[in-house]
């Protein structure tokens, strides 16, 4: 079995915790252990999700070290369920991966129309949990990801336009633009595309199991 | 100087030619040979397109032909100027240039909006050479385009679902799917999304002479 750390990169309401639900099912299944880790989990109050700009780093940092955590004990796949848009938002989490020598998978889930998106994000009686996340701000998560999208290929020559490096200003709680992006490190992509999703949920558990079984 | 294959791919419309002419010219006035080859041009008969599908296989035959020739006469850049939309097309150049240790740069050019490149295939007196496909046509190559276009990350796991090499039956008149497709094989890849179109006609030479390694 190869050791594997799932890197998930999605918009919020694209379903990426419904894929993930799917994968953990499967691979508890057959007795391999599986750990999530997720920044947005710590903004967690009770049963409702309460976002703090001034503790998003605070609990990044968090997110990290219970992730490195899973890496130490050797847990057969550890999975970085963030949004993870860009490549400097998941570079902390691939040089970890590399220096435990465990393979790294993305799986990239395309947004969908912003319409379904926003509906997503409605806290409700029905879905109490959400994390109602504002239009400007998913119009502008799906325009970076489609930015960056391109860095997933380590042949695509970047653009000094479009592909830039960021670092978190903790001082100003923003994000300051340091240079020329890098590329996605990985060794897998799966993209998971609007139409294909409801068929994902059936499939993607099996296509893990063989990508940790085989490598292939 | 390193010896160079360009593979554009793009669909009619897309300014593929112009961005040709725009590294064509640079290449000359750095004393660079370079030799540029469409299938295309074949159609051309007196200065208009004229397409004749019967003529289609050979004449991709007598590009590759002529397009092996100037390989073999050790040219420093070889241009493969056809759609190439899928990974199956680009295969025979591929494989020449890496026979004759070419490395592979591809050009890939976002397609537009349909309306766009409806209008430049248009035969009109201003444009009499214009290649005149059909609304039908450009739209399927549209889609072709984007369904194939992650399989120029070497990264990304084949889709069986959407990643097939297919041909057309002529007498039974259906698609007949061959198999699941490869990747696209390359050094490089250079994304031109139609919105910095203008731009890159200024730059692209420029930066084409550095992948190419001659700053003289």
């Amino acid at each position: 079995m190869i050791k594997t750390v799932i890197i998930n990169r999605a918009v919020p309401g694209s379903g990426k915790t419904t894929i993930t639900n799917c994968i953990v099912a499967e691979l508890r299944d057959n007795d391999i252990d599986v750990a999530v880790h997720s920044t947005d989990e710590y903004f967690m109050v009770g049963n409702k999700y309460v976002f703090d700009i001034e503790k998003l780093n605070t609990y990044h940092q968090k997110n990290f070290l219970e992730f490195k955590n899973s890496i130490e004990k050797k847990i057969d796949v550890v999975i970085c369920d963030n949004t993870n848009i860009a490549p400097w938002q998941t570079e902390m989490y691939t040089q970890l991966a590399r220096e435990y020598q465990y393979q790294i998978l993305i799986i990239t889930l395309n947004p969908r129309e912003l319409e379904k998106h926003i509906e997503s994000q409605k806290v409700t009686e029905e879905k109490p949990d959400a994390h109602g996340v504002e239009e400007d701000i998913l119009k502008n998560m799906i325009h970076e990801y489609g930015l960056y999208d391109d860095l997933l290929n380590p042949k695509i020559l970047l653009n000094e336009k479009k592909h830039l490096h960021f670092i978190w200003d903790e001082k100003i709680n923003k994000k300051v633009s340091i240079g020329l992006a890098k590329h996605f490190d990985s060794d897998k992509i799966i993209r998971i595309l609007p139409d294909e999703y409801k068929e994902f949920q059936e499939t993607i558990g099996k296509k893990i199991l063989s990508l940790i079984n085989k490598g292939e | 100087m390193k010896k160079t294959v360009i593979i554009n791919r793009a669909i009619s419309g897309s300014g593929k030619s112009t961005i040709t002419n725009c590294i064509v010219e640079k290449l000359k006035s750095n004393n660079i040979s370079v030799s540029v080859y469409s299938t295309d041009d074949f159609f051309i008969i007196n200065g208009r397109y004229i397409f004749d599908f019967d003529k289609l296989s050979e004449y991709h035959k007598k590009n590759f032909k002529s397009f092996k020739k100037s390989i073999e006469n050790k040219l420093d850049v070889v241009i493969c100027d056809n759609t190439n939309l899928s990974p199956w097309e680009t295969e025979a150049y591929r494989n020449l240039a890496r026979e004759y240790n070419y490395q592979i740069l591809i050009i890939t050019l976002d397609s537009r909006e349909i309306e766009e490149h409806i209008l430049s295939q248009r035969i009109t007196k201003e444009n009499p050479n214009a290649h005149g496909i059909s609304e039908e046509t450009l739209k399927n190559m549209i889609r072709r385009y984007y369904t194939f276009d992650d399989l120029l990350n070497p990264k990304i796991m084949v889709n069986p679902n959407n990643h097939v090499n297919y041909r057309w039956d002529r007498e039974k008149e259906e698609r007949v799917d061959i198999r699941v497709s490869k990747h696209f094989d390359s050094d490089m890849v250079l994304r031109i999304v139609s919105s910095e179109f203008k731009e890159k006609q200024l730059t692209i030479g420029q930066e084409v002479l550095k992948i190419i390694g001659d700053n003289k």
